[in-house]
């Protein structure tokens, strides 16, 4: 029976008896191959393809959130180019070129694994981690101005045209989060060099790394303070109080106020009319659909009473009751309990920037993440000329995601 | 086909010389544990499995789950329906209403997105694309259980939406009223979300698997259409559900922050969701029927003794459908302001798709051509699946012409199409998949007979509840209504008595199944004289799928297995001196250092 089955099938060894194909150098009882993979190269090419796939999901993520913005800006050309000016273009080129360097600094550590160079991987990989944290410093310095601003996405859109003044500013505590960033990160990576002088090499890179991390942190958000003043700052040296006291509180859309102008940074042109114009044509007509507030770029009306302004929300209220309709059977419950006005303008292009900055930098984060189990990785001494496949995989994720960043920055920063 | 003189010399063979039969040690079946196990260890080693049978039985007991929970949701649609004032499912005509867009809402989404799409792929697929291949797991393991628990945490979401205020905004979600109504749309996109990342995983790891660890002598051609049909579909799967991720997480920042980009009242653009919508849900209908038209592939010709007809027609056309699907979601949008330009492009694409399902049919017509077809319950259900997918493909084409579908857009006419091509066809062939492999998944013979007559019911509940919803739909009865006017009711009686022949049918189904795994007698190794690489186990398998690595032959070649009186299954003979002088040649040479 034996040798029947010999007879019919070529590769007869039951499993764990040895094999006599000879390509035991190929990694067979390598500590790293998964049981289930014939050799090494057999791994790798699955785990390389594998990943790819996994970019091209990750390309077709993100492309959908293009295509919105595509969309949108066919659609508002006008209101891009004006709401975009309150984006930092020099921040956003700082922050592309500290993605440029890091991508740079990971594909050496690639090549660095191929070569067996366990400290070049080691070191261009923290770095890229440095960067990564640095970026985001970079970010939480942009996204709090634009908070404190009043410039959310949707409805956390208050932005009056001018300064916001409130008791409470992010920006009041950056320069806090920043030094104990600093000073913490520099304890930490502290520990980390004496635990990896002390043959506690694992614990010490990965501690070391989550210290570069958060020291780098501080440093982007220095670094961004550096090019941007924050509100806070703008509105104090400004010595205002009373006037605008009042805009803060006021609901989502906020009533338009010209624009104070003032500095380069929040420029007038967050123009009155794609703040209000949105607010006002739609419901004025009393029809909410998409052709009416693509009209409604028409002259900016200067301010809007506050009675009016009820009447409006009023219209909406009915307009709301009947534009879901469609469903046949559609229960009369459904109101929500906030009155939902039309409106249209410079918060679509925030909603757009914060959810599509906001989804890449959650791949930031997951690259930071990946970033620090390579480095641990490493550290350990796991990777070789014949195994480095995590090195080249998390590579090019981050390849990815800087890449993403890449079509980013001129889209929304650098539009004509 | 083989013939009588040629079995009949193989059954001498065997009789004169039993080593010609192709042996298959036998070894612990990979449901059991060794032995000394204590319970909480086993509980364990279910948990944490990384076996892609083990998986996948998990995922068959989930979808299943899924499948009798929006079955019970359907019933209290179909019940509503009895006559045509909504009194059934609440006191006043408003919350019966009410309650009528929840059930119909509820019954899609948890049909489509927990049960129909991982059905196929992620239970049978899982067990057996890694055994058809020959290897001994999924390029990922860990990445597969990952994927089920992704799938457990997506239904999760979805029982919280059930407790919470449910869901009624249809299956679709379509703005603007998903981001107005007070019903719990976020955690219900939040649940189609993390199941689309697990339908994700799975693609992923099968087109690695398929591309990378077929084993030597297991050429792409020599594939089974099976796995052409999975590899189409996890090709869809990659490439599209992460639009639907996108799609949702927008949707869902639309109803928690205003974002304004679906909400025509903040300047959003509703036709925008709808377009994002079907550019993954039609090629979703794609990851449902693509695996279903696989195993029919693989039915056919072992229940007509035959060679597939036109293999390589077959595994182009799973690859021609699942890259023309990207093309043609505009079809769902003719009434939906789309550009009478748009609109002709989308219609005239929809009718390109159709001709590599077409092939499809045909080659399995052939193929039954002149074979000695045996009545087998998988069997049947592979021709009830014919003759549905048939009726269900062709009303596709009548709505895709668009003159036509603008008459019958959002009425019951769609309602049977896409039931036709869901349930008819899909969730048929699924269970001539169960059926088929029911032996060699759990070890266990059910009794033939009855299956067949559950399989008949089947048949029967299926076409009367649906066929007479064509003729509504012609009729003008839209869909989504709980209340309809007085010349509707026979024909929704109809459909509604369908629906308990239907469910009588698959109660019936499942408990011979059931039953078998109690009582059944003991799975031979091949029960069905199939070919191709999971028979050339032991029934069940044990946790390495193979001990001795199996020969790939071609998988639709019959001629070398004969039943065995002794076995009470099929086994392979053994080549005689004639032939096996040709073997070697087939064999791969001994790999040299690459
Ligand atoms: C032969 C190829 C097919 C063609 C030409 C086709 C065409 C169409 C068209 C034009 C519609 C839109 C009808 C309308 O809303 O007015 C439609 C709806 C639908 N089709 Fe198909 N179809 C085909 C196959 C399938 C398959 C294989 C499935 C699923 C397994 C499927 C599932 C659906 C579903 C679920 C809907 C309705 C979606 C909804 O509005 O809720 N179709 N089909
Ligand atoms: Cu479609």
């Amino acid at each position: 029976m034996a040798d029947a089955a010999t007879l019919d099938a070529p590769e007869t060894e039951p499993h764990g008896a040895g094999h006599d194909h000879g390509h035991d150098d190929h990694g067979h009882g390598h500590p790293s191959l998964a049981h289930h993979f014939e050799d090494l190269e057999q791994q790798f090419q699955a785990g390389k393809l594998g990943m790819w796939l996994f970019l091209a999901q990750e390309v077709l993520f993100f492309s959908g959130l293009f295509a919105a913005y595509t969309v949108y800006r066919w659609h508002y050309p006008e209101v891009f180019v004006d709401a975009h000016h309150h984006l930092n273009k020099t921040l956003g080129a700082v922050n592309t070129i500290v993605l440029l360097a890091s991508s740079l600094a990971i594909a050496w550590g690639v090549r660095a694994a191929m070569r067996n160079d366990r400290r070049t991987i080691l070191n261009t990989h923290v770095f890229t981690l440095g960067c990564a944290a640095l970026f985001l410093g970079v970010k939480a310095i942009e996204y709090t101005h634009k908070w404190d601003e009043g410039i959310g996405a949707g409805n956390f859109y208050k932005f009056t045209g001018g300064h916001v003044s409130a008791d409470w500013y992010f920006g009041d505590y950056m320069p806090g989060i920043a030094i104990w960033s600093i000073v913490i990160g520099a304890l930490v990576c502290w520990g980390g060099a004496i635990w990896a002088s002390n043959a506690k090499v694992v614990k010490g890179w990965v501690t070391g790394s989550i210290g570069v991390c958060i020291l780098s942190f501080g440093l982007g958000i220095v670094l961004a303070k550096c090019v941007m003043p924050t509100e806070a700052e703008l509105a104090r040296a400004e010595g205002h109080g009373g006037p605008h006291a009042a805009s803060h509180d006021a609901p989502a859309t906020g009533k338009p106020m010209p624009a104070p102008a003032h500095g380069e940074l929040v420029q007038t042109s967050m123009s009155a009319e794609t703040t209000t114009d949105g607010q006002t044509a739609p419901a004025a007509e009393g029809v909410a659909t998409t052709e009416d507030a693509a009209k409604a770029d028409q002259p900016p009306s200067e301010v809007v009473n506050p009675e009016g302004a009820n009447v409006e929300i009023a219209k909406a209220e009915v307009v709301q009751g009947e534009a879901p309709g469609g469903e046949p059977a559609a229960s009369e419950t459904l109101g929500q309990a906030a009155p939902r006005e039309p409106r249209f303008g410079a918060a679509n292009f925030f909603s757009i920037y914060f959810v599509m900055t906001g989804v890449h930098a959650v791949h930031i984060i997951a690259g930071i993440i990946a970033i620090t189990w390579v480095v641990a990785k490493a550290a350990a001494d796991e990777f070789s000329a014949e195994y480095f496949l995590p090195v080249e995989n998390v590579g090019l994720y981050w390849h990815l995601v800087d890449l993403v960043w890449i079509y980013l920055f001129p889209l929304m920063y650098l539009i004509h | 086909m083989i013939s009588q003189s040629r079995e009949h010399s193989l059954l001498e063979a065997i009789t004169a010389d039993p080593s010609r039969k192709v042996y298959i040690p036998q070894g612990r079946s990979y449901l059991q544990n060794p032995p000394g196990t204590t319970f909480w260890q086993g509980v364990a080693s279910w948990v944490f499995t990384l076996d892609h049978k083990r998986i996948g039985v998990m995922y068959l007991c989930g979808v299943m789950f899924s499948f009798l929970l929006g079955g019970l949701f359907a019933g209290a649609v179909r019940m509503e329906l009895w006559n045509g004032t909504p009194d059934l499912l609440g006191d006043t005509l408003q919350t019966a209403q009410d309650n009528y867009n929840q059930m119909f809402t509820l019954h899609g989404a948890v049909m489509t997105f927990l049960f129909i799409i991982p059905s196929i792929p992620a239970a049978l697929g899982n067990i057996f694309l890694p055994m058809m291949l020959g290897a001994k797991d999924v390029a990922f393991p860990r990445m597969n259980l990952a994927s089920f628990y992704l799938w457990c945490s997506g239904a999760i979401f979805f029982i919280a939406t059930l407790l919470t205020s449910g869901l009624d905004t249809g299956w679709t979600f379509y703005t603007p009223y998903s981001t107005t109504t007070s019903t719990s749309v976020i955690l219900a996109t939040m649940g189609v979300f993390i199941l689309g990342f697990s339908s994700i995983f799975t693609g992923l790891n099968f087109v690695v698997t398929v591309n990378t660890m077929r084993p030597k002598g297991m050429t792409w051609f020599k594939m089974p259409l099976f796995l052409w049909g999975i590899y189409a579909t996890a090709i869809i799967q990659v490439l599209a559900t992460p639009v639907l991720a996108i799609t949702l997480v927008l949707l869902m920042c639309e109803r928690l922050m205003g974002i304004g980009i679906f909400d025509p009242l903040l300047g959003g653009d509703p036709v925008l969701y709808q377009h994002f919508f079907w550019f993954y849900s039609h090629p979703a209908v794609y990851i449902m029927i693509l695996p279903g038209m696989a195993i029919i592939s693989e039915v056919i010709p072992v229940y007509s003794r035959k060679h597939i007809f036109g293999y390589t027609f077959i595994a182009y056309s799973s690859i021609a459908i699942a890259l023309l699907g990207f093309l043609v979601w505009g079809h769902h949008m003719f009434t939906s302001t789309e550009s009478k330009l748009a609109a002709v492009i989308f219609s005239a694409l929809t009718f390109t798709v159709s001709i590599p399902s077409a092939i499809k049919v045909f080659n399995w017509l052939a193929t039954m051509y002149k074979g000695s077809i045996h009545l087998n319950t998988a069997m049947l259900y592979a021709l009830a699946f014919i003759i549905q997918f048939t009726i269900g493909g062709l009303t596709g084409l009548f709505l895709g012409a668009l003159a036509v579908d603008v008459h019958l857009h959002d009425t019951y006419f769609v309602v049977a199409h896409f039931h036709y091509v869901m349930m008819g066809s899909t969730l048929i062939a699924f269970l001539a998949g169960i059926h088929h492999w029911w032996p060699k998944m759990f070890g266990k013979m059910y009794n033939e007979r009855l299956a067949q007559i559950a399989s008949g019911l089947v048949f029967i509940g299926f076409n009367l509840t649906f066929f007479p919803q064509f003729i509504l739909g012609t009729q003008g009865m839209p869909r989504r209504y709980a209340a309809y006017k007085p010349e509707f009711q026979f024909l929704h009686q109809l459909s509604t008595s369908g629906y308990f022949v239907l469910g009588a049918g698959l109660v019936m189904a499942a408990a011979v199944l059931i039953y078998s795994l109690f009582r059944g007698k003991k799975a031979p190794n091949n029960p069905w004289g199939a070919a191709t690489l999971e028979w050339k186990c032991c029934s069940p398998p044990t946790t390495a799928n193979f001990e001795i690595q199996p020969w790939t032959g071609s998988p639709y070649v019959y001629d070398d297995f004969v039943f065995d009186p002794d076995e009470g299954g099929y086994v392979e003979v053994l080549p005689d001196l004639h032939r096996s002088a040709a073997v070697p040649a087939e064999r791969p040479a001994v790999p040299a250092t690459h």
